[in-house]
């Protein structure tokens, strides 16, 4: 039998070439829009680093959500008013080191930095979802502004793996401002909001967070990959100049007791510094009281003001 | 690779350019392979399933080919038996055994889209038994009729007579063929997409617990579920058709705008996943009810095929329960009623006439199978019999009190983007529904129309939610 054998289907290109022109034009009208509004879907590090570039700061923190009531609390404000230093909060919710690694590239083209607070948490190092998939998640592609500096790191890191390709296509035409992903949000983080509350604890609420921040668990997760993405961050930032200090911030005991891996975990962050001669600050254990958190693991307005007259303080005005 | 990411994005055009760039004595292989590796996209496994359905309908085609009746018969019931059986085993095992004591759960799933091909290779072996003559195909055009990517997550349901005309058909693909290939794809993507997609993360918070959603979520919820079903399994059918008539091959319809029928036994035969209900009433229904028609058979028999109707639905998606099979008693009852009632009905309709009370009795009949539908909806969506009954019981307590309930209800932009969603919707459908629109807009310049598709391919664009990893069906 002779199946499908028809003739190929003669195609009016002109009339398919005006459409396709016509939609490029109003979409990159669109998009041009969309990023005159990028502003609206909240304020983020790389808006920070847009807004601010060209300045000379001294610090910039790095690190997840446990790093934001530093920002919440007036530590970069503080630290000024005592010690005359600088800091820029370059944190963000759920971001992992390679998340940072990102940040910290864009911050070194757009800012002069002189040190490094990186805020350490494992769960940060655990799991793809706060590392690979947090540069790709649209919410924060949302608020990252266009830039060719940013798009070229995109690409570098899209090469090495760590940029899935859909996310830098997603970046370069701007989908996720156009399309917003949250639309509609339901249970987004809101810590600012409730930065001056204070926690009851609740064995529920604990377990449910941690299954949160490590969806594979511990034991499946090995943090070696990401411990080497933090080393090579640390050390391109230390052939820049800079100096860098790692903390852990507090957490109540009940959930650092709960965590999953915290031990093994401590230890090879500590082998992975201790050659660089990077200062590892453990203030987990520092402020116990739960009534010192907002919720289950991130300090409110008392516990930030705690640290810093106690541990952070001192250790910001020591340079780290 | 679903029909709704990026790498069908690029899968499609290197598909369909190379096979048109290819000789004609290789298109069809090249449909095989695209077919494949688009199938085996969803797991290298499914191939093997694939596979061992190919081999039974290739074997009880050839004994089909005997003349001795015997074989034939055995190949018949060999070839349909042992399919039903792996789709059973596949569909069925694991969640029974899991309530059986001593029988081991031996981690089978069914994987994508198996039902459809099984009940394909079903209806070819049928055919073949029935009427070699009509069904006549070479073993790559049996291949390509049980794995053609477009069909396989989801149907249609094709009959081997039909496709291999197609595959057989020598006049030229014209580009008002390609345009409206390309135009079907757009208009499913936006169903499935702007609409189903957007109507889902709602529906699936209130029917989480129904214990606790409010009655009016209730109510929207169940309103905005039968128009998820709809767009998600019409907007697939849209998208398959289209991407097939790129190749030059057209599938059959299976969806024609659902919710405008005038009767349930519309809405099931000619409006809702019509491959579907085709095949139930060709290899099932008139089997059972046999030439002579016995009304008290044709009763039995509508019965039977939407309780298997139900059975089938089981654990599509939302669980394995009696919910489906509820579903699908209902909707038999609900056919038995109206053809109790028909002589009645003819009567009215040939009084009221086309007088403006004719045109309301439409209407009423339009909103009436609607709502008959969306009841039996509950039944399908909910987690199980108990979790129907609850939405129902609360929705019907609340109805006395619904015009106190609607002013004091703080509505959310969501619900009246959903509602404005589900209008622009049936808009678009009830201008469709009259004869000549199609033809009218096809003719239409294209001043009027390319804002129309540049409207659908910004809604896709601003409006769509791109994040979905399923069509509800092809979890058959």
């Amino acid at each position: 039998m002779h199946s499908l054998s028809r003739p190929p289907p003669a195609l009016p290109w002109t009339r398919i070439a005006a459409f396709l022109g016509l939609f490029a034009a109003l979409y990159i009208a669109a998009a041009a829009i969309a990023e005159l509004r990028v502003g609206r879907a909240g304020q983020g590090a790389m808006q920070e680093l847009l807004a601010a570039k060209g300045r000379q700061v001294d610090w910039i923190v790095l690190g997840a959500s446990h790093a934001l009531p530093l920002a919440y609390g007036g530590v970069p404000e503080r630290l000024e008013a005592e010690t005359g230093q600088t800091m820029m909060m370059l944190a963000e919710v759920g971001a992992g080191p390679l998340y940072a690694d990102f940040v910290l590239r864009q911050a070194l083209l757009d800012l002069e930095p002189m040190h490094i607070l990186y805020v350490a948490d494992s769960f940060a190092f655990r799991s793809p979802r706060w590392n690979e998939e947090r540069i790709a998640d649209r919410k924060l592609l949302r608020k990252t502004p266009w830039r060719s500096s940013m798009l070229g790191i995109l690409a570098g890191m899209a090469g090495s793996g760590g940029v899935a390709p859909g996310a830098l296509a997603d970046y370069v035409t701007n989908f996720s401002k156009l399309n917003p992903p949250d639309r509609f949000p339901q249970d987004d983080w809101r810590g600012a909001e409730n930065f001056d509350r204070s926690f009851r604890p609740s064995r529920h609420a604990t377990g449910a967070r941690i299954g949160y921040l490590y969806p594979e668990g511990a034991a499946k997760a090995d943090p070696a990959r990401y411990l080497d993405a933090l080393e090579a961050m640390f050390a391109r930032a230390r052939a820049e100049g800079l100096s860098v200090t790692v903390v852990k911030l507090p957490v109540p005991d009940a959930f650092r007791e709960a965590l999953p891996g915290e031990a093994e975990f401590d230890a090879a962050l500590a082998a992975r510094l201790a050659p660089l001669g990077i200062p590892l600050h453990d203030l987990s254990a520092a402020l116990a009281d739960p009534r010192l958190y907002f919720d289950t693991d991130h300090l409110n307005r008392d516990g930030v003001e705690l640290l810093y007259e106690r541990h952070l303080g001192p250790i910001l005005a020591a340079g780290g | 690779m679903l029909f709704t990411t990026l790498d069908f994005l690029l899968f499609l055009p290197a598909a369909v350019l190379v096979f048109w760039l290819l000789p004609a004595r290789l298109r069809l292989a090249w449909l095989v392979l695209a077919s494949l590796v688009f199938y085996g996209s969803f797991g290298l496994e499914n191939l093997i399933y694939l596979a061992v359905v190919v081999l039974i309908v290739l074997v009880a085609g050839r004994v089909l080919k005997a003349k001795a009746p015997g074989a034939r018969r055995a190949a018949l019931w060999g070839g349909t038996l042992l399919i039903l059986a792996l789709m059973g085993l596949l569909k069925y095992y694991d969640p029974v055994a899991a309530g059986i004591d001593g029988l081991p759960a031996l981690g089978l799933t069914s994987p994508a889209g198996f039902s459809f091909y099984a009940f394909t290779a079903i209806a070819l072996i049928v055919d073949r038994y029935r009427d070699p003559a009509a069904a006549r195909a070479d073993d790559a055009q049996e291949v390509l009729y049980l794995a053609w990517f477009p069909k396989i997550l989801a149907g249609p349901i094709e009959r081997i007579g039909p496709f291999v005309s197609e595959l057989n058909d020598k006049t030229p693909l014209g580009w008002p063929q390609f345009a409206a290939g390309l135009q079907l794809i757009l208009w499913g993507l936006v169903k499935k997409v702007v609409i189903a997609d957007n109507l889902a993360p709602f529906v699936d918070r209130t029917y989480a617990i129904p214990a606790y959603a409010v009655p009016i979520e209730l109510i929207l919820a169940s309103y905005f579920f039968a128009f998820q079903i709809y767009c998600d399994f019409s907007g697939y059918t849209d998208i398959a058709r289209g991407t097939s008539q790129l190749f030059g091959i057209r599938l059959s319809e299976n969806f024609r705008r659902s919710y405008f029928a005038h009767s349930v036994g519309e809405f099931w035969s000619r409006r809702w996943h019509v491959s579907l209900a085709d095949w139930f009433r060709d290899y099932v229904y008139f089997p059972l009810v046999g030439p002579e028609r016995k009304a008290w058979r044709m009763y039995a028999g509508l019965m039977v095929v939407f309780a298997l109707s139900g059975i089938w639905h089981a654990g599509l998606g939302y669980g394995i329960g009696w919910g489906f099979v509820a579903w699908g008693l209902l909707n038999g009852v609900y056919l038995w009623g109206e053809r109790a009632l028909n002589p009645l009905r003819r009567r009215l309709r040939k009084r009221l006439g086309g007088s403006w009370l004719g045109r309301l009795h439409e209407i009423a009949a339009i909103l009436t199978v609607f709502h008959l539908v969306l009841v039996s909806w509950v039944f399908f969506r909910a987690g199980d019999l108990g979790d129907a009954a609850t939405i129902l019981s609360r929705i019907w307590q609340s109805l006395p009190e619904l015009p106190t309930l609607l002013t004091r209800y703080p509505f959310t932009g969501e619900q009246a983007f959903l509602v404005c969603l589900i209008a622009a919707l049936l808009v678009i459908e009830a201008a469709m529904e009259r004869p000549t629109t199609a033809d009218r807009f096809a003719a239409a310049p294209a001043l009027l129309r390319w804002p129309v598709w540049l409207a659908c391919l910004f809604a896709l664009i601003l409006l769509g939610r791109w994040d979905s990893e399923v069509f509800v069906y092809m979890q058959f």
